[in-house]
C-alpha cells in the first residue's frame, strides 16, 4: 500500500530595502560597484565604529507591514546575532529578535481557483552580510575573497507560517509577495541581482498526521521558477526516502541550478547558537501612532485592490484585470495609456486593455523586451487607441501604425500625418467610392437585391480597397445600404 | 556546567579546550555562574528591563549617501592582513 503524503512549506524571504544608503552607515546601496567600493569604517567593522540607523529603512518595513495587514510593534529594539563567518566582519549581525517590528500579517493567494489565506509570522529589520568569492570563472580558488559592498544594506526578513501545501502555492505566495513589494516600492525585487532571496522549509507527512515531518531547509534558489522547481524536487526526494524505508535528516540543502537537484550542505559544526542579546549601540524604538499613521496615509493601491477596481469600475474581465495587475510596470503602463487616450476611462478601458495585453505584450515578448523598455510609450499607445475610438483611423490602420510605432518609437499622429492615413468619414467622398464599387460588382449587387444580405460584405471590401483602408467602415455600411435600397 | 557544555561553549567561542584543561575551566566558570545565580534569585517582578541605560528612543538619520573618503578606504585596505585587488583575502571557507 502506498502512503499519501501531505507537503508542508514555509518560506523565509530576505528583501533588500530600497534605500539609497545602507541601514547603519551612509554608504551607497548601488549594485555592481567595484569590490569594497561602497564600504566605510562602519560596514567593515573597524574598532570603535558605531552604527547610525537610516530612518527610511524603518519606514519601509512599517510600510510593508501595514500593507500586509501586520500589527506594528511600536516598542521594540535591535539585537545581535552572533556567528563567525568572513561575510560578517563584526562577528555578529544586527537584527531583531523578539518582538520584531511587524507581527502576524497575511497575504491571499489563489490556489486551485480558490482564495487561500497565508499567515505571515513576522517582518524584522536587519543588515545584509557581505559576499564571498570562492572561484573566478571556472577556476576554484584555494582561498576566499571578501566583498563588503552588500554588507550593511537594509533587509526585511519576511517569515511565513508553514501553510503552503504544494510547490505551486509557494510559487504563488512568492509572486504575490514580490508584486506587493514592487507596488509598495520597498524592494526592487530582482532575484537575479539577489535583491530578493528566498529560503524554503520543506517537509512531508502522511496525510492526516498532525505532527510535522523532518524539515529540510533549501537555499540558493535565485528565481521564482527555481523556487517551484527546487521544492518539487525536494518533495519527491523526501517521498522516495520514506517509501524505501529510510529516514530523513534535518539539514540545509543547496539548490544546484546546473544539475537541478538539492545537495546537502556540509557544515563544519552543528552547534549553532546565536546568543541573541539586545544591541547596546542602537537606541530602542518607541514609534508614535502619528509616525505609523503618516506612513499608512501614503500606502498605494495594492495589486488585489487594483484588480478589483479594474473589474468593477472599468468593466474589465477577470482575466484582463489579472494580466494587467500581475506586475507594477504593466499596471503603470496600462493606467498611463488609459489617461493618454484623452477619453473617459470606462469608455476606453476595454480597448486599451486589449491593445496592451495582446498587441503590446505579444510584441514585447517576441522581441524579448520588458515593458519598461517598450519602444511604444504608454501615452502614445493611449493616443493611438483614442484615435481609433473617436473614428480618426480604423482599427486595421491602427495595427499598421502600431507596427511603425514599435519600430520607430514615433507618436501616432506623426505617423498618420506622414503616411496620410486619416480615416475618410466625409459622406460625399465615401458615397463616391461606394458608387464605383457598386458598378464594378454587378453580381454581388444582384445577390444582395435578391435577399442575400451577406453579399454586402464583398462590396464593403471593395470600397475599403478603393479607399486604401481609410474609409470609415460604419459609414460605408450605412451608405451602401442606402444606395442599394 | 558540565564538561560537555564547556566543550560546546569552546566551539561557539572558537577557543580550543584541551581535555587536561576542562577541570580547571569548569571550576572557574562554575564559580562565576554561582555569582550570576545569586543575582537571579532577586525578585525582579514589576521592574522594567534596562537593556539600555539612556532614555533615548528612535535615534536615526535621513537616507543620504555620503561615501567614505579615499584615505579611509586606503587605510582599511592597508590594515587588512591580506588583500587581492580591492578584495579582502581570507582562508578558504568552502571545502571543495
Amino acid at each position: 500500500m502506498t502512503i499519501t503524503y501531505e507537503t508542508v512549506i514555509g518560506l523565509e524571504v530576505h528583501a533588500q530595502i530600497n534605500t539609497k544608503s545602507k541601514v547603519f552607515c551612509e554608504c551607497s546601496t548601488e549594485f555592481g560597484a567595484e569590490p569594497n567600493a561602497n564600504t566605510c569604517h562602519i560596514c567593515t567593522a573597524q574598532p570603535g565604529a558605531l552604527p547610525i540607523l537610516n530612518k527610511a529603512a524603518v519606514e519601509a518595513v512599517v510600510r510593508t507591514g501595514l500593507a500586509l495587514n501586520f500589527t506594528i510593534n511600536s516598542v521594540c529594539m535591535f539585537s545581535r546575532k552572533q556567528y563567525f563567518y568572513p561575510d560578517i566582519s563584526k562577528n555578529y549581525q544586527i537584527t531583531q529578535f523578539e518582538p520584531p517590528l511587524c507581527s502576524k500579517g497575511r497575504l491571499d493567494i489563489i490556489s486551485d481557483g480558490k482564495t487561500k489565506n497565508i499567515n505571515i509570522t513576522r517582518i524584522h529589520l536587519e543588515e545584509d552580510a557581505g559576499k564571498l568569492v570562492h572561484d573566478i570563472g571556472a577556476c576554484k580558488l584555494d582561498y576566499s575573497l571578501v566583498d563588503l559592498n552588500r554588507a550593511g544594506i537594509g533587509l526585511m526578513e519576511i517569515v511565513s507560517e508553514p501553510e503552503m501545501n504544494s510547490p505551486e502555492e509557494a510559487y504563488q505566495y512568492l509572486s504575490e509577495l514580490k508584486n506587493a513589494l514592487e507596488y509598495l516600492g520597498t524592494c526592487e525585487c530582482s532575484m537575479e541581482e539577489g535583491r530578493l532571496r528566498c529560503d524554503a522549509n520543506v517537509s512531508i507527512r502522511p496525510a492526516g498526521q498532525k505532527e510535522f515531518g523532518t524539515r529540510v531547509e533549501i537555499k540558493n534558489m535565485n528565481s521564482l521558477s527555481g523556487v517551484r522547481e527546487a521544492i518539487t524536487y525536494e518533495v519527491e526526494r523526501q517521498k522516495e526516502i520514506l517509501n524505501s524505508g529510510g529516514t530523513l535528516v534535518q539539514e540545509t540543502r543547496l539548490w544546484d541550478t546546473e544539475e537541478r537537484v538539492t545537495k546537502s550542505m556540509r557544515s563544519k559544526e552543528s552547534a549553532a547558537d546565536y546568543r541573541y542579546f539586545p544591541e547596546p549601540d542602537l537606541a530602542p524604538f518607541n514609534l508614535s501612532q502619528n509616525f505609523i499613521d503618516d506612513i499608512a496615509k501614503t500606502l498605494p493601491e495594492l495589486p488585489q485592490a487594483k484588480k478589483l477596481r479594474f473589474i468593477t469600475d472599468l468593466g474589465l474581465s477577470d482575466y484582463d484585470a489579472q494580466v494587467l495587475t500581475a506586475s507594477k510596470p504593466v499596471s503603470d503602463f496600462y493606467e498611463t495609456a488609459l489617461s493618454g487616450t484623452g477619453i473617459q476611462a470606462d469608455k476606453v478601458a476595454k480597448p486599451v486593455a486589449n491593445w496592451v495585453t495582446t498587441e503590446l505584450l505579444g510584441k514585447l515578448n517576441a522581441a524579448g523586451l520588458e515593458i519598461q523598455a517598450s519602444p511604444v510609450a504608454p501615452e502614445n499607445l493611449g493616443k493611438l487607441v483614442g484615435l481609433v475610438v473617436n473614428g480618426t483611423i480604423s482599427g486595421k490602420i491602427a495595427k499598421g501604425v502600431f507596427e511603425e510605432m514599435f519600430t520607430s518609437g514615433k507618436c501616432p499622429e506623426v505617423i498618420i500625418k506622414e503616411k496620410g492615413l486619416v480615416q475618410i468619414s466625409d459622406e460625399g467622398a465615401i458615397a463616391e467610392l461606394c458608387k464605383q464599387a457598386i458598378e464594378s460588382m454587378p453580381k454581388a449587387v444582384e445577390q444582395y437585391k435578391a435577399g442575400k444580405t451577406a453579399a454586402i460584405g464583398a462590396i464593403v471590401g471593395a470600397v475599403m480597397k478603393l479607399s486604401k483602408g481609410q474609409a470609415n467602415p460604419q459609414a460605408v455600411n450605412k451608405i451602401l445600404a442606402d444606395l442599394l435600397k | 556546567m558540565t564538561g560537555e557544555e564547556l566543550k560546546k561553549l569552546g566551539i561557539l567561542a572558537k577557543i580550543e579546550i584541551k581535555d587536561a584543561e576542562v577541570e580547571s575551566y569548569l571550576k572557574k566558570l562554575n564559580s562565576e555562574i554561582a555569582i550570576a545565580n545569586a543575582i537571579s534569585e532577586l525578585d525582579t517582578n514589576g521592574i522594567n528591563p534596562t537593556t539600555h541605560v539612556s532614555e533615548l528612543r528612535n535615534v536615526w538619520r535621513d537616507d543620504i549617501v555620503k561615501p567614505a573618503s579615499k584615505e579611509t578606504f586606503d587605510e582599511m585596505m592597508k590594515v587588512a592582513p591580506e588583500t587581492e585587488g580591492t578584495f579582502y583575502k581570507v582562508e578558504k571557507i568552502l571545502e571543495a
